[in-house]
């Protein structure tokens, strides 16, 4: 079989940018490909991740506008949708198309914005991928999570405290990222005084929404070379399901690797999604992910919780710091032994999730 | 700018989940959905009838929700429960008449109440929400 390569990657800070648009995101993140890929090759497809830009920025066919904008008209394009897992999806389409012949470059990008409105008009747009009588009920993806992290409590008999060291390393990560969105060191008391969300969460449970876009570029084994340190897309799983909160039964794949020569990247929506996931790939045992943290290589980038949450464009971030730290050019804290990559992006809460292995 | 906006189409079309607790049971493999669907979505069959669930059920344990959501601002703080129906199926849904968080093990009944107004033209839109009528069995 064909193999598949990513040979470029670029990212845009995670951040409020009220200066830039969706279409001024991907553009920059579009602008760092072409800055860090010396000979880029001619794109055959754009895959464009996108969660929220119809219901928040009123924007639809995106792919069109980013290609047109950027002299790529005529090149196939199309926006994927899949909630926050969207980035996961689109990289999918993106080895589906290449490992196919199809394309032999299809350039990812992912991108979304949430800082034009007040979040509870954010917290609407995320609450519309629960399903439909949830969401006309008014209920909010966070309770979801309030839930699990609950029910997680009474399995394991653990309690608030025990999720604070996910918060404390994810800002202290995040502190030497520069493209994290939340810079700066939290201890115990601060998470513990910090306002309630939805009890027993707490604002440094939840990852925080921020606009950003990611640039992926994925190509054949012709292309490899692009990249000085090739990266091959090795597999990709893919679970689904409808999850039990009260029995933490989720649909997430069991991940076969290393830990110890393996960089990782997980969606920690809320501090208990990172907890589920660890512990469901099989990276840690169940009820004592969080105390076991120093054996794993996991969110250098600072994960969702202090690298921040850009929706749609978050699988593709993940997948471009996984990269990034296999080439040895990760701006940020590096892990230096890493030959391998491990990506998990899921939605919010856990009902779909795509699981990447990459290797140098 | 984003408003909250009710379509009547729409919340007729939900009648039968929003107002009755509506639900499909596999005749294959007994599975419930609290929906109407077709199609079972568990094994994927369309030997399904629709059933009414009675709405009663026990509570497995709820959160006190501060984060608000346009359109939901006055049930704020608003309570949300997760709730194994008698009938088998666990489902997450707001309670009502409620200013803490109820025991768990609580039995709910689910009830009419008002769920949101449209900001324009001040539609009203109802739907169920879970109500407790004892601390325990």
């Amino acid at each position: 079989m064909s193999k598949v390569y990513v040979t470029g990657a670029s990212m845009v800070p995670v951040n409020r940018h009220y200066d830039m648009s969706l279409l001024d995101l991907a553009n920059s993140s579009l602008m760092g490909i072409r800055k860090t890929v010396e000979d880029l090759p001619e794109i055959d497809a754009v895959v464009v991740s996108n969660a929220y830009g119809q219901k928040l920025e009123s924007q639809s066919m995106l792919s069109y506008k980013i290609s047109r904008r950027a002299g790529l008209s005529g090149k196939v394009s199309m926006t994927v949708e899949q909630g926050d897992a969207s980035g996961g999806a689109s990289i999918f389409t993106a080895y589906s198309l290449v490992k196919s012949g199809v394309a032999k470059n299809v350039l990812v990008i992912g991108v979304d914005k949430f800082s034009d409105f007040p979040s509870k008009f954010v917290n609407d747009a995320v609450s519309s991928t629960l399903d439909e009588i949830s969401y006309q009920e008014g209920v909010t993806t966070s309770s979801y999570g309030a839930l699990m992290m609950k029910s997680y409590m009474r399995k394991y008999n653990v309690s608030e405290d025990y999720f604070y060291d996910w918060a404390i390393r994810m800002h202290s990560n995040a502190v030497e990222n520069p493209y994290a969105y939340l810079r700066f060191p939290v201890d115990r008391e601060v998470i513990a005084k910090s306002q309630e969300v939805s009890t027993p969460m707490r604002l440094f449970d939840i990852a925080p929404r921020a606009d950003g876009a990611s640039a992926l570029l994925v190509s054949s084994e012709d292309y490899s070379k692009i990249s000085e340190v090739p990266v091959e897309i090795d597999s990709i799983d893919f679970s689904s399901g409808e999850p039990s909160i009260s029995s933490l039964e989720f649909p997430i794949k069991r991940a076969n690797v290393n830990p110890d020569r393996t960089v990782i990247e997980i969606s920690d929506t809320f501090s208990v999604s990172a907890a589920i996931e660890l512990e469901a790939m099989g990276l840690a045992e169940r009820g004592k992910s969080i105390k076991s943290l120093d054996q794993l290589n996991v969110n250098y980038s600072g994960g969702l919780k202090a690298r921040g949450y850009p929706g749609g464009a978050t699988g593709v971030y993940q997948a471009a710091e996984v990269y990034i730290q296999l080439i040895g050019e990760f701006p940020g804290r590096k892990a230096k032994e890493a030959e391998e990559g491990l990506v998990l992006n899921t939605d919010d809460v856990l009902r779909t999730s795509f699981l990447f292995h990459f290797k140098r | 700018m984003i408003t909250v906006r009710i379509s009547p189409p729409q919340v007729w079309r939900a009648k039968q989940s929003l107002y009755k607790l509506a639900a499909t049971k596999c005749n294959r493999c007994g599975n419930i959905d609290v929906y109407s669907s077709a199609f079972c979505s568990k094994c994927g069959s369309n030997e399904v009838s629709s059933i009414n669930l009675s709405g009663n059920g026990t509570l497995i344990f709820s959160t006190k929700n501060f984060q608000q959501r346009a359109g939901y601002e006055k049930s704020m703080p608003q309570f949300v429960g997760l709730i194994k129906l008698d009938e088998g199926p666990e489902i997450v849904a707001p309670l009502t008449d409620v200013d803490e968080e109820p025991k768990e093990g609580s039995r709910v009944t689910a009830v009419l109440r008002k769920l949101t107004v449209d900001s324009s033209n001040g539609l009203i839109e109802y739907g169920l929400k879970f109500k407790v009528i004892s601390d325990g069995p």
